[in-house]
């Protein structure tokens, strides 16, 4: 069974809209209503979705189409090509309605796609043109086929739909259970936890299992569906934060003094002393790392697959309680008492970056899983969101009465002030709820294998697709000094021969004579481009405002 | 070596010439003095036999055996020679003497002849061998050249070669064996046996079968005929229509339509009366072609032709009878035809008829009629949207949002509309809100304004100090310029600080138009209209003027810190406001304020923010580099600096880096250092044929992991490029392998009667022979 990617990040979330755009299966009885619809002027349809939609005609005629498998130079041999393109007659002679494999919509392979043709690259030669369009090629099959198994996605995400004048807000969760189906319903409980004080919980990453730790040392961890206890404990001290490592079984207390971590039944496994006081734990599946925030402002990572500590960072900003990770690129994000938030790798020393969000202390962070926002709230009670691709800006802020202590993102894209909404579609193979104890060895095995270096959570993590052109032009450099001459370097240009005459002396120093003045021209205009900056950059401190300067247009 | 040799064999020759020479002299002597002849031939003879009793010098000395007086000068022996003389020898060339033709001829030829050239140098003779033989062996080869280039771009290559062919017989053969075997498919094959429905072959039926077997000879022969006879007509017919068709008078053509026209009328009179049903359909074919009359523009007056006629109809009769009798077609073509048969459309007949009225009257009409999908399918939509908008309509600033969105999924039949429709909805949806926002209550909006501007005023003097600060990237002029609509706009309280709110950067102010901006930057093509949005902007922000592209701009501006920390983003206004805030009073939440103002009184985080980021750039800036020598060339000593001139001369500037990331982003501090760590898994090489790592990186875009794609691509990405089966042998390919025709001359084999590697190995054995 194949299950469908996550699309790539470039595409935005698109929340509940998602389900009013979403195609309806098709049919093989729709097929003549579909052709018929395309004919008549009746029925306005998208134009592009409607030529994908004209179902693919048998081989003879496909060689012209713009299908990209026919399009592909011919091989010898296709191992797994699953079907032929030809129709083929079966028992009772009936012909295959759908010959060829299925269309896909441009759009929905668009959001798989990763390569960024609008970007010009430099003139190639024949031979990288053609690798460059193997690759090409292979991407957009690829893209294809991500689209084409986005069909297994056969759940709707749910959403919230108020009578007409009615506040979304102000329906509760027990009007929620009321409304929906009995499976769905199944899934509310309630816990009344009164004695233990604030309670910090983790749900496991697969989504089964709930930790939770009180302020005065309760300690717990349950399956929430068939709600077994797997263990209850109290700590006597108290806990500040809880945390799921990479599997259900091991479980990761903040307590007092040091950090603690625990197996699913209660037994107390380690004791790290070197992460003391610890405030706030988050944990990076790919990598392998639990990273804690402490009160003496030490952001540390923990390796939990080997025991060390891979990085122990100073973020010089005191007290550190608010701390968050962003899911698309594994960094963590501190907020400080000063309103801003700094983002963190292992690998730097200093942050990668630092963002002033509010005029007081930051209170809460949370980042959405597609990594494209942040939302942030202070103890100026704003409540903010920030693009996080690059820019940092926020991108809308109000006013809340109270501020916000806690903030959430759910997998859908809603920011959470207790309610959420969960990706309906979840991906077995990543982490399964439902399974056994079997497949989660096996899981933890692959995991591990797949464990991700530390050194290599950055802001973008496409990067590591990049050439390191640093380094590619130093070591040309060293290779220019060591052979005396550049081997790459653009020859002179040397005047062809030609005849009748015309390759006397003097035509070939011209033609010699006119190809560097072209060189020379382009040098200066480019340098011409350049220069209007610096000169605007110079010319502006010399310039004295004049009283007049408010009437100018 | 051989040379050796021959020189040798050549030395020996001669010697032994020369030995023989001299026994012919030696015996010639003898003849002179025959004074003692015995004793001194046996001496001879002696002498002879004892040397020639060391085996060394052997040979045989002419012998004689006769007197030596018969030897003369002029007479011939055959002593010696071991040849007797034949008479015939004699008188030969007595005969042939006479004539030496043979002679002269052989002369001439070889006076011809030039000299023979000196044989070519061995090394130029290889040379050449191996020339051509390159030649030929490059030819023979390049015709592979093909194949390598495709081996080398397959995705994968499988050996051996020769495949086996798969044993997969066709599922017909595999079925034909298959027999009925449970009750459901005994009674499935019954019911098919009954009707006497295919089974195994798909083509015919036994009913089509024997339908075909019916058909006798002669009814086949009648049907050929008639055939033929019909294929003969039709193309009579065509040849006909394509004669009619070149006749370029347009007087016959008039005439034929007209005449047709008349029959038209006539046949459809006639059918009228015959045939009600099919008159009806005639009659909506006239309709038809009625309406396309109607709304083409063909004789209305307005052709080139009628133009031209219409300026010569002031002067000329013809000209003005012309076009009236286009108009008077067009009004004839445009005639309603009378039915009496059909009561209903009698009466919207009746309707219509007597109207001569413009044209848009009519197509009202005709809406009101609704034969126009077009018009039916707008006129509809209209009215959903209206219903749409009434619940918007009302009076409910708190949930903006979630009605818009929940307008988003009501449209009605989503997944047909077509982008356009989208952007239509979109844009009205827009409008909606920037109507609601100017809806909204105004005392909700005052008491932010006026908090807000009491907090501006307190940071004024703030801001002024950054303007300074920031006046040397090039604002001021901007800010300057756009004073006045501000000052008109905003009045007279924020004029200090306007330079700074003007800064305000075009940004996506809700949720909706980031996604809008983010579809921008995934799909290009996609062109996003947002009029009225726009609109909105350029009335709440002067800085955008019509014109100036957007993308410049953003990056031109310097955002203001000020800005982001203070003033909210408009969206918010228009956005849902939280629910208790509504309910909050408003001395409430002016209360609540000033205590927030009062909270952060003390420290001033935006000014500590600001010295960080200088810091930070400072620090990152590439230092200059100071070569002057305190001392050298003039005084030095304490309390003594070297002169600027002579620092300026020493000084080496390092050239400015690219600008930085966060330059125009004031509210964050971006790290520009690298990651080493993470460089170090980084491709730092260019593999072959890339010249430029851009290349290259499109190349490794896509992840090939399984946690990234389908299990198929997957598989497809980490297929290995060469698959061999275990114990098979891979045999070199074969001309035959790839379908070429194996000749021995332009076979590999070429290759292996390479000359030189011949010679070679030719050499290389005389040498292992001469060593042994």
């Amino acid at each position: 069974m194949e299950t469908a990617p996550k699309p790539s990040k470039d595409v935005p979330p698109k929340k509940n809209r998602l389900k009013a755009k979403r195609k309806k299966p098709r049919r093989y009885w729709d097929e003549e209503t579909l052709t018929a619809a395309g004919a008549s002027p009746g029925l306005p349809r998208n134009k592009k979705r409607n030529r994908e939609l004209r179902p693919q005609r048998p081989k003879n005629t496909n060689i012209a189409k713009k299908s990209r498998v026919s399009r592909k130079p011919q091989l010898p041999k296709k191992p797994r090509e699953g079907r032929n393109l030809e129709p083929q007659r079966s028992v009772s002679g009936a012909q295959d309605p759908f010959p060829g494999p299925a269309p896909v919509p441009v759009e929905a392979a668009r959001k798989f796609r990763r390569i960024d043709k609008s970007k010009k690259l430099p003139h190639s030669k024949s031979k990288t043109r053609s690798r460059l369009e193997v690759a090409e090629a292979e991407e957009e099959e690829i893209s294809i086929k991500a689209a084409r198994s986005e069909l297994l996605l056969a759940e709707e995400p749910g959403f919230l739909e108020g009578e007409d004048g009615e506040d979304t807000a102000k329906i509760c969760q027990a009007d929620i259970v009321e409304a929906v189906d009995i499976a769905s319903a199944a899934k509310h409980f309630d816990l009344n936890l009164r004695q233990f004080g604030p309670y910090r919980l983790n749900y496991s990453p697969t989504g089964r299992h709930l930790a939770f730790g009180g302020h005065r040392g309760h300690v717990a961890a349950l399956d929430w569906v068939t709600k077994r206890l797997m263990c209850e404990i109290n700590v006597m001290e108290a806990v500040r934060d809880i945390r799921f490592l990479h599997s259900e079984a091991l479980l990761a207390v903040a307590q007092n003094r040091w950090l603690h971590i625990y197996d699913n039944q209660g037994i107390e496994l380690h004791c790290i002393r070197r992460c003391d006081r610890v405030t706030r734990l988050e944990f990076l599946p790919f990598h392998f790392l639990l990273a804690t925030a402490s009160e003496t402002g030490f952001l540390t990572y923990l390796d939990v697959s080997v025991g060390k500590i891979v990085a122990a960072l100073n973020a010089r900003a005191g007290r550190l309680d608010v701390m968050t990770k962003n899911p698309y690129n594994a960094v963590i994000h501190l907020g400080h008492s000063n309103g801003t938030v700094s983002l963190w790798s292992p690998a730097m020393k200093e942050p990668l970056a630092k963002i002033l969000c509010h005029r007081g202390g930051v209170r809460a962070v949370a980042v959405d899983s597609t990594g494209t926002y942040m939302a942030t709230s202070g103890l100026d009670h704003q409540l903010k969101i920030f693009d996080l691709r690059g820019m940092f800006q926020p991108l809308s802020a109000r006013t809340l009465p109270q501020g916000a202590g806690h903030l959430a993102f759910s997998q859908r894209g809603l920011l959470a002030a207790g309610m959420g909404a969960a990706e309906p579609n979840f991906d077995g193979l990543e982490s399964n709820p439902y399974r056994s104890q079997k497949q989660r060895q096996e899981w933890e095995v692959k995991a591990l294998l797949e464990k991700v270096p530390a050194e290599l959570i950055c802001l973008d993590p496409r990067a590591l697709a990049e050439v390191d052109v640093i380094s590619l032009e130093q070591e040309k450099k060293e290779r220019i000094e060591r052979l005396g001459y550049d081997p790459e370097a653009k020859a002179p240009f040397q005047p062809k021969p030609k005849q009748k005459g015309r390759s006397s002396t003097a035509s070939l120093v011209k033609r010699k004579r006119k190809v560097m003045d072209k060189e020379h021209r382009d040098k200066v205009r480019q340098s011409l481009e350049q220069q209007p900056q610096k000169q605007e950059k110079a010319k502006l401190p010399r310039a004295r405002p004049s009283a007049l300067d408010r009437f100018v247009r | 070596m051989s040379e050796v040799g021959a020189a040798e064999s050549l030395l020996a020759l001669s010697q032994q010439e020369e030995v023989e020479d001299l026994p012919k002299d030696y015996a010639l002597s003898p003849s002179e003095d025959e004074v003692d002849i015995d004793g001194e031939r046996n001496h001879q003879k002696l002498l002879e036999a004892i040397s020639s009793l060391d085996g060394k010098n052997r040979w045989k000395l002419a012998e004689r055996s006769e007197a030596s007086l018969k030897v003369s000068e002029f007479s011939v022996t055959s002593e010696g020679s071991g040849e007797k003389l034949v008479l015939s020898d004699l008188l030969g060339p007595v005969k042939t003497s006479s004539s030496l033709a043979v002679v002269k001829k052989q002369l001439n030829r070889v006076k011809s002849k030039k000299t023979v050239e000196l044989p070519l140098n061995k090394e130029e003779v290889e040379r050449i061998h191996r020339e051509v033989a390159f030649n030929k062996t490059s030819q023979a080869l390049s015709k592979w050249d093909p194949i390598v280039l495709k081996n080398r771009q397959a995705e994968q290559l499988v050996f051996p070669l020769k495949k086996e062919q798969s044993a997969f017989a066709p599922i017909e053969h595999v079925l034909s064996g298959w027999k009925a075997r449970t009750p459901l498919e005994q009674e499935v094959f019954n019911l098919l046996h009954k009707n006497k429905q295919p089974v195994t072959d798909p083509l015919l039926t036994p009913v089509e079968k024997a339908s075909l077997k019916a058909m006798s000879l002669e009814e086949a022969k009648m049907r050929r005929a008639e055939l033929q006879r019909a294929r003969a007509l039709q193309s009579y017919y065509e040849a006909r229509a394509r004669r009619e068709k070149k006749i370029k008078s347009k007087k016959y053509h008039k005439v034929l339509k007209k005449g047709k026209a008349r029959k038209a009328l006539k046949d459809f009179e006639k059918l009228r009366k015959v045939n009600p049903t099919a008159a009806l359909e005639e009659l909506e074919k006239i309709e038809k072609a009625r309406m396309m009359e109607r709304m083409s523009l063909k004789h209305q007056n307005s052709g080139k032709w009628a133009k031209s006629k219409a300026i010569m109809a002031k002067y000329d009769l013809e000209a003005r009878q012309a076009m009236q009798e286009q108009l008077a077609r067009n009004k004839e073509l445009t005639q309603k035809l009378q039915v009496a048969s059909n009561s209903e459309e009698e009466e919207e007949g009746v309707e219509e008829e007597g109207d001569l009225v413009p044209d848009a009257v009519n197509e009202i009409q005709m809406d009101a009629d609704g034969p126009n999908p077009w018009m039916l399918r707008n006129h509809s939509r209209g009215t959903k949207e209206a219903k749409g908008q009434d619940p918007e309509q009302l009076p409910e600033p708190v949930a903006h949002e979630a009605s818009e969105s929940e307008e988003e999924e009501d449209r009605p039949g989503a997944e047909e509309e077509t982008l356009l429709n989208e952007f239509e909805e979109r844009r009205s949806l827009r409008r909606k809100s920037g109507l609601n926002q100017d809806a909204e209550p105004v005392s909700r909006q005052e008491p932010k304004d006026s908090s807000s501007q009491e907090v501006l005023s307190e940071l004024r003097a703030l801001a002024q100090k950054l303007n300074k600060e920031k006046n040397q990237s090039g604002k001021q002029n901007m800010s300057s310029t756009r004073t006045v609509p501000v000052v008109q706009r905003e009045g007279p309280l924020k004029a200090e600080e306007e330079p700074l709110l003007l800064q305000r950067p075009e940004r996506a102010h809700t949720v909706q138009e980031l996604e809008e901006l983010a579809k921008e930057g995934c799909f290009q093509n996609e062109e996003v209209p947002r009029p009225s949005r726009e609109g909105q902007q350029t009335e709440r922000n002067p800085n955008t003027q019509a014109g100036v592209p957007k993308e410049k701009k953003r990056k031109e501006q310097m955002i203001d810190l000020q800005n982001l920390l203070t003033t909210k983003s408009p969206s918010v206004k228009s956005l849902a406001i939280p629910t208790t805030v509504e309910e909050l009073e408003d001395e409430e939440e002016r209360d609540q304020k000033q205590m927030i103002k009062e909270a952060f009184a003390g420290d001033d985080v935006i000014r500590d923010f600001l010295k960080e980021k200088r810091e930070a750039v400072e620090a990152s800036k590439p230092k200059d580099v100071d070569l002057t020598l305190p001392g050298w060339g003039e005084w030095g000593g304490m309390g003594l600096k070297p002169s600027a001139k002579k620092r300026r001369r020493f000084l080496i500037k390092t050239p400015e880096g690219p600008p930085r990331k966060d330059k125009n982003l004031p509210n964050v501090i971006i790290n520009e250092k690298r990651n080493v760590h993470a460089a170090a898994h980084q491709v730092r090489v260019l593999p072959y044929p890339f010249t430029h790592h851009q290349q290259f990186e499109r190349t490794i875009q896509t992840p090939i992991g399984s946690t990234w794609n389908t299990q198929r691509a997957f598989q497809k990405l980490t297929m290995p490029k060469v698959v061999t089966k275990p114990g098979h042998i891979i045999k070199p390919i074969k001309a035959e392998d790839v379908g070429y025709r194996s000749s021995s001359r332009s076979d590999l084999s070429v290759v292996q009667r390479n000359p030189k590697q011949l010679s070679l190995r030719h050499k290389k054995q005389l040498k292992k022979n001469s060593v042994d």
